[in-house]
C-alpha cells in the first residue's frame, strides 16, 4: 500500500536532519526505523507532507562501552539491543525488554530512538531506560543537549523533544556490582503484542541491606511512572520476599492504569503487584557482590 | 437497544431462526438419570482471519461474458449468485478461482468485492479489481456466532447418558449468511459423537446490530462442543468418574443410527480414546499434577461433507472430467474443486493417480476455471476429500475401462484379468505380463479420438430423517477424534501456557498423512486460539474495537504448544479408498481439551470464551471466597 502525498527526504547526517525538520515544520515528521509512523500514515492516524528519513545517517547504530557508559545510538534496532554481548553483560534488563517486543521482522526495523521517542505509554524499552537513569542526548539546531530521561516524557506520544530535535544518543553508567536491574512485562501472547503491564525494577545493596531502588511502572499512567512510595519502601530492607512483596503492594496503589482491550483496570493494578515483586527478585538476583560461597 | 432499532416485521423479537427439536423423550430420560448437572456457557465472536484478503477482478470479455477472478472457496455458489442476481444465464459468466490464501467459511458465499466490481466493469467498460483492507474482512465478518449455551445431562451412576436438554441463543449479526444451517449444527452435531437416548434442542438464532455471522471451520458446532465436552467432564468428576472412562462408556458404535435420524458408518472414537489415553500417559498424570498445571481431555467430530446442497438442485456434489494426452502420458483432471490452501489438489491428484493407475507426477489439476472444470460444490463441510476424491477416482476408472480392452488384444489377456497400476497395465497375477499404460492410451486415441474419463458423486439418497431441518448434519461419513491437552497456569496473573497437545483422529484411511497432520496441527492452533485469546470486541453502538491483527489475537508460531498427532486404523466404505474428513473435525476437541486442562490446574471451570487470564483470576478469586465461607466453623453443627 502506497502511502499518498509524502515527500521523503533522505537525511545525509543528524545536522542535516534537523535542518529538514526546522525547516518544514509541523508538516515535517522524523523517520527512523518506521514501525510506528508508518502504520500510522497508512491507517491516516498521522498526516505529514515531509518525512525525513533518518535511516542513512552512518554511525548512530552502534553500542559502545567507553569509561563506565554504555553508549547507544538512537538508530539501535530492537534487534541489535536484544542480541548485543555488551547490553546482555551489563544491562541484560534491557535486553530482555527489547526481546519481548513485537516480532522478529519488527525488531529488526524498530529502532531504541524511535522506542523512546514516540512516547508510547505501553513502550517497553523506557521503564527500564529510568530505572538505569538513563540520559537522552540529543541535536537540533541550538545546540546539543542532555536530558535526564525521567525529566523527558511529558504525556503520551508527547516528550520535552523540540521541533527539530532528535536523538543521538543514549547514555547509561555501567550499573554497579552490588546493584541489579530487571524488567518484566505481561503481555496477552507471547509475541506481537503490547505490554498489558511492564514494570523494571533497580535495587542497590549494601551490606546485606537495600541502600536504593527504583520501580518503573509501565503501560498504567499516560507515561512511565516511577513508583516513588514502593521504591521508597525498600530503604534499609533486606532483600527478601517480604519486602518485595510489600513493595508489590504499595506499586499497586501508585498506578493509575485504566481499562482497555487488554485488561481491566483492576486486572492491571493486580499485575503492578506480582510484575513487581519478580522484578525485584529477578534484580535482587542479579546482583554479584553477594560473598561467594565456597563450592563442597 | 431501542425497541424499533433494526426490528424486521418478518421475524418476531428479532429470532430469525427457531428450531425446536425434541428426540426420544428426555422427562422419562430425566427420571431414569441417576444424576442430573446443569451448566450454562458462553461463547465468543470468533473471526477466521484469513491472511488473504477478499479480492476479485472483473472484466467483461468482448462476447459480453463476465469474468470475475475471486478469492473464493465456493466457485459454483458464486457462480450461481451471480447468474440470480445479474439475472443472467450462468453460461454467460466465467468464474476462475486463483489459489486462495485461506478460508476457514469466511470466503464461503458471494461477498460484496464480487458484486461490485462486476458492476464496475460493467459502468467502465474496464477490467476493475476490488480487495478487502483487513478492516472491511473483519466488518464483513461472517465468523462464528456468539452462543449462549445451557445444557443439561442427565446420566446413571456409571456415567452413561440418559437424556440431553440443550436451549442455544446464537447472536448473528444483521444478515442471515449461513446462520440458519449454523444455527440447526448447532443441535444436530451434538448427537454424533456420544449415545444419547434421549434429547431436546431449542436454538433461536438472533438478529442483533452487529456484522452478520456465518459459518466457519466447525460451523456452529465447537461452541456447543466446548460447552457439552465440559459439562461431562464436570459430570465424571462430580461422580468420581475417569473423564475418559465416561466417553469410552458413551462413545458412539459404527453402524449407528443417532437419535436425529444420521446414519454413522465407520467410527473408531473409542480408539482414538483409548490411544490418546497411552500417548499422553493420562493414567500417571491426571489428577497427579502440581498446582498450576493441568491435563484435560476433549472429542470431536464433523461431517465428512454436507449430505445435501445449499440450494435445491439433483446434480451431483462433484464432477470431475479426466483428459489423456494424446501421447498417452499425462491426464489432466478438471474438477472445479477449490484449493484454498487445504491441500485438497494433492489429495485429489493422488486419488486420481490411484483410479487411473499411472504415477502422481502425470497428474495436472485443472480446478479454477468454471469453463474447464465441471462443478465441485466447493471446499466447506470438510467434503472434499469424500466427495471429490470420489468423483475423480471413478473418472481414473472409467478411463482405465476405456483402454483395458486395447491392452487385453494386444497382451492376449482376458481384459477382468488385467489391472492398471504404476504407469503399466499387466496380469493381475502374472507381472511378467504387461504393456506401457501409455502405449495403450495411445491405441485408444489412434482408433476413437480423446480418451475422456468421467466421474461424479452424490451422497446416499434419503440421508436423514424427516422432520424439519433434519437435511442440516447429515453427511456420507463422520469423522471422530479426541485430544489431550496439558497446560500451565500461572496462579498470580491467570496466563495460561499451552504446552501439549496429544491428538487422535479418525479420518478414514488417510490419503495423504502428512496433509492429515498438517490440519491437525492447524486446528489445534486455531481451536487453542478462540479457546484463550481471541474474541471480536464491540463497542456500545455495534461497532468494533479491535478490527486489526494486532488486537483481535490469533496465536503466534511462540504461543504453539508441543503437538503429537496420530491416527487410528479405520476404513469408511463410503469414502474414497476408505477416507473421510479431518480439516473442521479436528478442531473440535480442542476447546473442551483446554477448558478441562485449565480446570484442572486451577481448580475452577470458566465457562466463557475466551478463557482470559483475567477470567481465571476471577474465579479463582471467588473459590476462594466460597472456600473461606464454607471453612468457617458453623457453630451448632456436629
Amino acid at each position: 500500500m502506497k502511502i499518498p502525498g509524502i515527500k521523503l527526504h533522505n537525511a545525509a547526517d543528524l545536522a542535516n536532519a534537523c535542518s529538514l525538520l526546522e525547516k518544514y515544520g509541523e508538516s515535517a515528521k522524523a523517520l527512523a526505523g518506521g514501525t510506528d509512523l508508518v502504520v500510522d500514515l497508512k491507517q491516516k492516524r498521522a498526516v505529514f507532507e515531509h518525512i525525513v528519513v533518518l535511516g542513512g545517517i552512518a554511525g548512530l547504530d552502534e553500542i559502545k562501552l567507553r569509561k563506565g557508559i554504555l553508549q547507544i545510538g538512537a538508530l539501535t534496532s530492537l534487534a541489535s539491543l536484544a542480541e548485543s554481548r555488551i547490553i546482555k553483560k551489563h544491562l541484560p534488563a534491557l535486553s530482555d525488554a527489547a526481546s519481548t517486543m513485537a516480532t522478529p521482522q519488527v525488531r529488526n526495523m524498530g529502532t531504541i530512538g524511535g522506542n523512546v521517542a514516540m512516547a508510547v505509554p505501553s513502550a517497553d524499552l523506557p521503564p527500564t531506560l529510568i530505572a538505569a537513569n538513563a540520559r537522552i542526548i540529543t541535536d537540533s539546531p541550538t545546540g546539543s543537549r542532555i536530558i535526564p530521561i525521567r525529566e523527558f516524557f511529558t504525556g503520551p506520544r508527547k516528550t520535552v523533544l523540540g521541533a527539530a530535535e532528535l536523538i543521538r544518543e543514549i547514555e547509561i553508567d555501567v550499573p554497579p556490582a552490588n546493584s541489579g536491574l530487571s524488567y518484566k512485562k505481561f503481555q496477552l501472547r507471547n509475541s506481537a503484542a503490547l505490554a498489558v503491564v511492564g514494570v523494571a525494577a533497580s535495587l542497590v545493596v549494601e551490606d546485606g541491606k537495600i541502600s536504593d531502588a527504583c520501580i518503573v511502572l509501565g503501560a498504567v499512567a499516560p507515561t512511565p511512572l516511577i513508583a516513588v512510595k514502593a521504591s521508597r519502601s525498600l530503604i534499609g530492607a533486606k532483600p527478601d520476599f517480604e519486602a518485595f512483596a510489600n513493595a508489590g503492594k504499595i506499586a499497586c496503589e501508585e498506578g493509575k492504569p485504566i481499562s482497555d482491550i487488554r485488561g481491566s483496570k483492576e486486572f492491571r493494578c493486580r499485575l503492578i503487584g506480582v510484575l513487581t515483586r519478580r522484578a525485584l527478585e529477578e534484580a535482587n538476583g542479579r546482583i554479584r557482590t553477594a560473598p561467594k560461597r565456597r563450592k563442597n | 437497544m431501542s425497541e424499533k432499532f433494526l426490528r424486521d416485521e418478518k421475524y418476531k423479537n428479532n429470532i430469525n431462526t427457531r428450531v425446536d427439536h425434541h428426540f426420544g423423550d428426555i422427562e422419562k430420560g430425566f427420571k431414569e438419570a441417576d444424576y442430573t448437572r446443569e451448566e450454562t456457557f458462553i461463547g465468543n465472536h470468533v473471526y477466521q482471519a484469513p491472511m488473504e484478503p477478499h479480492a476479485s477482478i472483473a472484466n467483461i470479455e468482448g462476447d459480453g461474458t463476465i469474468l470475475l477472478y475471486s478469492s473464493t472457496q465456493v466457485p459454483h455458489y458464486l457462480h450461481y449468485q451471480l447468474a440470480r442476481v445479474f439475472e443472467r444465464p450462468l453460461g454467460t459468466i466465467r468464474v476462475v478461482r486463483p489459489h486462495v490464501g485461506g478460508g476457514f467459511g469466511g470466503k464461503a458465499e458471494a461477498a460484496p468485492t464480487d458484486y461490485i466490481s462486476i458492476c464496475l466493469a460493467m459502468k467502465t467498460g474496464k477490467p476493475v479489481m476490488v480487495q478487502y483492507s483487513r478492516k472491511d474482512m473483519f466488518e464483513h465478518f461472517r465468523g462464528r456466532h456468539k452462543q449462549y449455551i445451557t445444557y443439561k445431562i442427565g446420566v446413571k451412576k456409571d456415567g452413561r447418558i440418559t437424556a440431553v436438554k440443550s436451549t442455544i441463543y446464537l447472536d448473528g449479526g444483521a444478515y442471515s449468511s449461513f446462520g440458519v444451517i449454523s444455527a440447526y449444527y448447532a443441535g444436530s452435531m451434538l448427537a454424533t459423537l456420544y449415545k444419547i437416548p434421549n434429547y431436546k434442542y431449542d436454538g433461536y438464532r438472533l438478529y442483533t446490530n452487529k456484522p452478520a455471522c456465518g459459518a466457519m471451520r466447525g460451523h456452529g458446532c465447537p461452541q456447543p462442543r466446548f460447552a457439552f465436552e465440559s459439562l461431562l467432564t464436570m459430570i465424571a468428576e462430580d461422580l468420581g468418574i475417569d473423564p475418559i472412562k465416561i466417553r469410552e462408556i458413551n462413545a458412539m458404535d459404527p453402524n449407528t443410527r443417532t437419535v436425529n435420524d444420521l446414519d454413522i458408518r465407520s467410527c473408531e472414537l473409542k480408539a482414538t480414546l483409548t490411544a490418546v489415553r497411552k500417548k499422553s500417559e493420562w493414567n500417571r498424570k491426571y489428577g497427579k499434577l502440581k498446582p498450576g498445571h493441568g491435563i484435560g481431555i476433549g472429542c470431536g467430530g464433523f461431517v465428512s461433507g454436507a449430505g445435501y446442497p445449499i440450494y435445491r438442485s439433483k446434480f451431483p456434489h462433484s464432477n470431475a472430467i479426466i483428459r489423456i494426452t494424446e501421447d498417452g502420458h499425462a491426464a489432466i483432471v478438471e474438477i472445479a474443486a477449490a484449493e484454498i490452501g487445504q491441500g485438497s489438489e494433492t489429495v485429489l491428484a493422488q486419488m486420481a493417480a490411484e483410479g487411473l493407475g499411472i504415477p502422481l507426477e502425470r497428474i495436472r489439476m485443472k480446478s479454477w476455471d468454471s469453463d474447464i472444470s465441471p462443478i465441485d460444490l466447493g471446499a466447506y463441510s470438510s467434503r472434499i476429500t469424500l466427495m471429490g476424491g470420489n468423483a475423480v477416482s471413478r473418472a481414473g476408472r472409467d478411463v482405465v475401462e476405456k483402454i483395458l480392452p486395447y491392452a487385453a488384444k494386444e497382451l492376449e489377456i482376458s481384459a477382468e484379468d488385467l489391472v492398471a497400476e504404476n504407469g503399466v497395465i499387466r496380469h493381475k497375477s502374472d507381472k511378467k505380463k504387461f504393456m506401457a499404460w501409455s502405449e495403450a492410451a495411445r491405441m485408444y486415441f489412434s482408433e476413437n479420438g480423446p480418451l475422456v474419463g468421467t466421474g461424479s458423486y452424490s451422497p446416499p439418497e434419503g440421508l436423514g430423517g424427516t422432520y424439519k431441518g433434519a437435511p442440516v448434519g447429515t453427511s456420507p461419513a463422520y469423522s471422530f477424534g479426541a485430544s489431550v491437552c496439558e497446560v500451565s497456569v500461572d496462579l498470580e496473573t491467570g496466563k495460561v501456557s499451552i504446552e501439549k497437545f496429544t491428538d487422535y483422529h479418525d479420518c478414514g484411511t488417510p490419503i495423504n498423512p502428512m496433509a492429515v497432520h498438517g490440519q491437525v496441527e492447524g486446528a489445534i492452533v486455531m481451536g487453542a486460539g478462540e479457546t484463550i485469546m481471541e474474541d471480536t470486541v464491540f463497542d456500545d453502538h455495534g461497532r468494533i474495537v479491535n478490527p486489526n491483527l494486532h488486537e483481535y489475537l490469533v496465536m503466534t508460531s511462540k504461543d504453539v504448544p508441543e503437538i503429537f498427532s496420530g491416527l487410528v486404523d479405520s476404513y469408511e466404505p463410503e469414502g474414497p479408498f476408505g477416507a473421510k474428513e479431518v480439516g473442521e473435525g479436528a478442531t473440535l476437541p480442542v476447546l473442551g481439551a483446554i477448558a478441562h486442562a485449565i480446570a484442572n490446574a486451577t481448580g475452577v471451570w470458566v465457562k466463557e470464551l475466551p478463557i482470559t487470564p483475567e477470567k481465571i483470576l476471577k474465579a479463582l478469586d471467588e473459590k476462594r471466597k466460597k472456600d473461606e465461607k464454607t471453612s468457617k466453623p458453623k457453630c451448632g453443627c456436629d
